[in-house]
């Protein structure tokens, strides 16, 4: 067995030089210090990623995104269809964990400062995918075609339309004309399982191969780690221990928590109580209605709107506005920064569950 | 040269020109901004009618007055004189005037306008002129015209100068204000002595399923004390129309009624029909208890255990009794599927089929026969045993996933144990500690 291995490795390595590759990963290594349990949420975060994946594939096999077919389609998955219903669940529940620990990652990176110098854009890249995790959360949930999801889209893409001059416009793209309808549906079913995973994958890809040829950054202050561990196979099968508890606490979730289906939509009707996006978006939701109709002379939803986009260039961009990180100097700045939108949202989201409603 | 003509000719015509465009444009303008009309009667009686209840304040909420009628359209006279304060002017007998007509002149009063459907139309091209007509015909209108003026006219119940639309909430005779309008003399002992008729009727229509359903949940649509005795024809239905009071809503029941055994000899003994089992204003909601011959059957007010009827009320009584209990087991197995989060949407649409089998099950019993009864129980019990063997499969479809998840989490930790060992083993040798 071992010869073919050897074998398949050395016409492989004639070809295309792979002896260079594996040489690169049994050497890398991985420090050990405090911290190091933070270099597992990438990891979660792309098993969440490599479920979704699966589990859409096979929801797609029955899934039919018309008004009229896609509650009854899902209804069919939970019910007609053998394990259906578990595939329907863990979709549901790994789409929540998946940026649960996306948000995780993102801010130990950020409060580990890992984002510096040499690497800038493994940061850029990992929060360009963290807000098309989050397009994902959008345009999925409509997919089922029930109420709460579908007066949720209506809310939400109300709010777009308030920027000026392209408001109008950009409601028009989202929703495939003026109201939330069946044109909606399929536009955001072809953004979730076309549009969305293409782009994805190529921003991932870049994304764990700047990962994989910087290594793992330690933190400022902390230069003379003296213990590490080999990427393979100790940092790989503490990874791999890491995916087990999490596949269990997924299957755990998704068995005793089965995912709701709810009420089919019914765009006739009035919109009922209590709508409210997913969790991931209740603290700009609730931001947004903490803003006042009118500041001075300008409406408050649109300055909370551009607040927001601001800020989400700003995160994009801190990297190279973080100068003391840069010079590997301790920065208090961006640690309050980070520390206080851990508080913000944690605060907002839970409040929103509690006392907002 | 012509057109320089022209011209000239216009303007030399101007004024005229400019009179016939006023002429033309403002007349109509005018014309479709009329002069409101004024109402000196309103003016007088607010000055020395200050209550309440004083004609001046009623009306302004009136359906005459919010449909441009004036004080004068009823009474007669001259409301538009300037009078200057002189109600000689105002009120005089050469202009219409007629002094407020008595209690047995107000159905007449009323019925001027209310019978003449030529004048009506103008208001409501589908409004009904009958009204006095059925008045004269009712309980009311019977005695009126021999002379009783305690019995209610038209303003008893419609009052006299805040009338009302009936379907505006505000109105007395809105639909789940008269029971209470009705009770005003008719819950009254004293003033109702003479009549020598009961005074509990609205007592009884409160607890009556009608009443619970028009006073308690606000369903409009339950009937009123209206919808048995009519509205202007009001009178008791009598013995034998009961079936047909009834059978206006309840059609259904009244035809089973009408075919079976009991309708003859109901009429041979006199017994008022639907009223006999569910008593008339009471309007009892019978149960599978009011079946058989036990202490609250109403079958063994006639029947007794030995008799042939007997033995079959028992029978019914155990045969609806029987599904009707299954019923409640697959209601409380389906919930139990619903609380477990399994899926329970199927189960719910069988369970509607299954109530209304029920439902069925007890309305034939209106056919008083055995054999349509356990018809329609053998077809509902056989849907009910299916949706119980649907709830009880989904249940066990729980217990399924909770074994499933058990086993797979068992191989999961199994998995999770031997990596850990494999880690434990390999970081002896792997671990840098010169990095």
């Amino acid at each position: 067995m071992k010869t073919y291995t050897t074998n398949l490795i050395n016409w492989l390595d004639k070809r295309y030089n792979i002896k260079e590759i594996i040489g690169f990963i049994t050497e890398k290594k991985v420090p050990i210090y405090k911290h190091t349990i933070w270099y597992y949420m990438g990891g979660i975060t792309l098993l969440f990623f490599i479920i979704q994946v699966l589990t859409g594939i096979l929801l797609l096999l029955y899934y039919r995104p018309t008004p009229e077919e896609a509650f009854e389609s899902v209804q069919f998955i939970m019910t007609q269809v053998h394990y259906g219903w578990l595939i329907r669940s863990i979709h549901s529940w790994s789409a929540n964990l998946m940026i649960l620990f996306a948000f995780i990652h993102m801010f130990s990176v950020l409060l580990l400062k890992s984002y510096r110098p040499p690497r800038e854009l493994t940061w850029v890249t990992g929060v360009l995918l963290m807000y098309i995790s989050l397009a994902f959360g959008f345009t999925g949930y409509l997919l089922p075609w029930n109420e709460l999801s579908f007066f949720a889209t209506k809310v939400g893409t109300d709010i777009a339309g308030v920027i000026p001059f392209i408001g109008k416009f950009i409601i028009r793209f989202l929703r495939g004309g003026e109201d939330v309808t069946g044109a909606t549906l399929t536009r955001l079913f072809g953004f979730h399982v076309a549009v969305l995973p293409g782009v994805i994958i190529v921003i991932l890809v870049i994304h764990l191969l700047m990962v994989q040829r910087q290594g793992m950054s330690k933190p400022i202050g902390l230069k003379e780690v003296k213990k590490g561990m080999l990427f393979f196979p100790d940092f790989f099968l503490r990874d791999l221990l890491g995916w087990l508890f999490a596949v269990g606490i997924l299957a755990a979730l998704a068995a005793i928590f089965p995912w709701e289906l709810g009420q089919k939509a019914d765009p006739f009707s009035s919109a009922p109580e209590g709508i409210a996006p997913e969790w991931y978006f209740l603290f700009m939701f609730q931001t947004l209605k903490f803003f006042p109709a009118r500041i001075l002379i300008l409406d408050g939803e649109v300055i909370a709107v551009f607040i927001f986009a601001a800020l989400g260039i700003f995160w994009i961009l801190i990297p190279f506005l973080d100068t003391k990180a840069r010079r590997e100097q301790k920065s208090p700045i961006f640690t309050t920064i980070g520390i206080f939108a851990i508080l913000y949202v944690g605060i907002i989201t839970i409040l929103s569950y509690f006392v907002f409603k | 040269m012509y057109s320089h003509n022209l011209m000239k000719n216009i303007i030399r015509h101007f004024n005229i020109i400019y009179i016939l465009f006023l002429f033309i444009f403002l007349f109509p303008a005018i014309y479709l901004f009329p002069q409101e009309r004024h109402n000196n009667c309103i003016e007088c009686h607010s000055k020395f009618e200050e209550e309440e209840t004083s004609p001046t304040i009623e009306f302004k909420n009136d359906i005459h007055n919010t449909s441009g009628m004036l004080c004068s359209d009823c009474h007669g006279g001259d409301p538009e004189i300037n009078a200057g304060g002189n109600q000689e002017l105002a009120m005089n007998p050469k202009k219409g005037y007629k002094p407020p007509p008595g209690h047995n002149e107000i159905p007449e009063f009323c019925a001027r306008c209310h019978s003449d459907f030529e004048y009506m139309k103008k208001f409501n091209p589908n409004i009904r002129v009958d009204q006095y007509e059925n008045y004269l015909t009712s309980q009311h209108g019977k005695l009126l015209a021999k002379g009783d003026d305690k019995v209610a006219n038209c303003v008893s119940c419609h009052k006299t100068h805040g009338i009302r639309k009936k379907t505006n909430p505000a109105s007395a005779v809105f639909a789940n204000k008269i029971p209470e309008t009705c009770s005003k003399c008719h819950s009254d002992p004293e003033y109702m002595k003479e009549y020598k008729i009961l005074t509990n009727q609205l007592e009884m229509y409160k607890k009556s399923v009608h009443g619970e359903f028009l006073l308690e949940k606000g369903d409009l649509n339950a009937p009123a004390c209206n919808d048995c005795h009519g509205n202007h024809g009001a009178a008791p239905p009598g013995v034998e129309s009961v079936h047909n009071v009834c059978g206006v809503c309840h059609s259904g029941n009244n035809q089973l009624f009408l075919k079976s055994s009991h309708k003859k000899y109901f009429d041979e003994f006199g017994f008022p029909e639907c009223a006999s089992c569910h008593e008339h204003h009471l309007i009892k909601k019978l149960t599978e208890e009011s079946l058989g011959v036990g202490d609250q059957s109403v079958c063994g007010i006639c029947h007794t255990q030995e008799d042939e009827g007997g033995i079959i009320a028992v029978e019914m009584k155990n045969i609806i009794e029987n599904f009707s209990a299954l019923r409640d087991t697959c209601q409380i197995l389906s919930e139990e599927v619903e609380r477990k989060g399994m899926p329970v949407n199927e189960i719910k649409y069988q369970m509607n089929n299954v109530d209304s089998e029920l439902l069925k099950a007890r309305n034939i019993v209106h056919s008083f026969s055995l054999e349509n009864i356990k018809q329609i129980t053998e077809e509902g019990t056989k849907l009910a045993i299916s949706v119980k063997k649907m709830a009880n499969d989904e249940l066990k479809e729980y217990q399924i996933r909770r074994i499933g998840l058990a086993v797979s989490l068992f191989f999961i930790f199994l998995a999770g144990t031997a990596l850990y060992l494999k880690i434990k083993k390999i970081d002896k040798k792997n671990i840098i500690n010169s990095f």
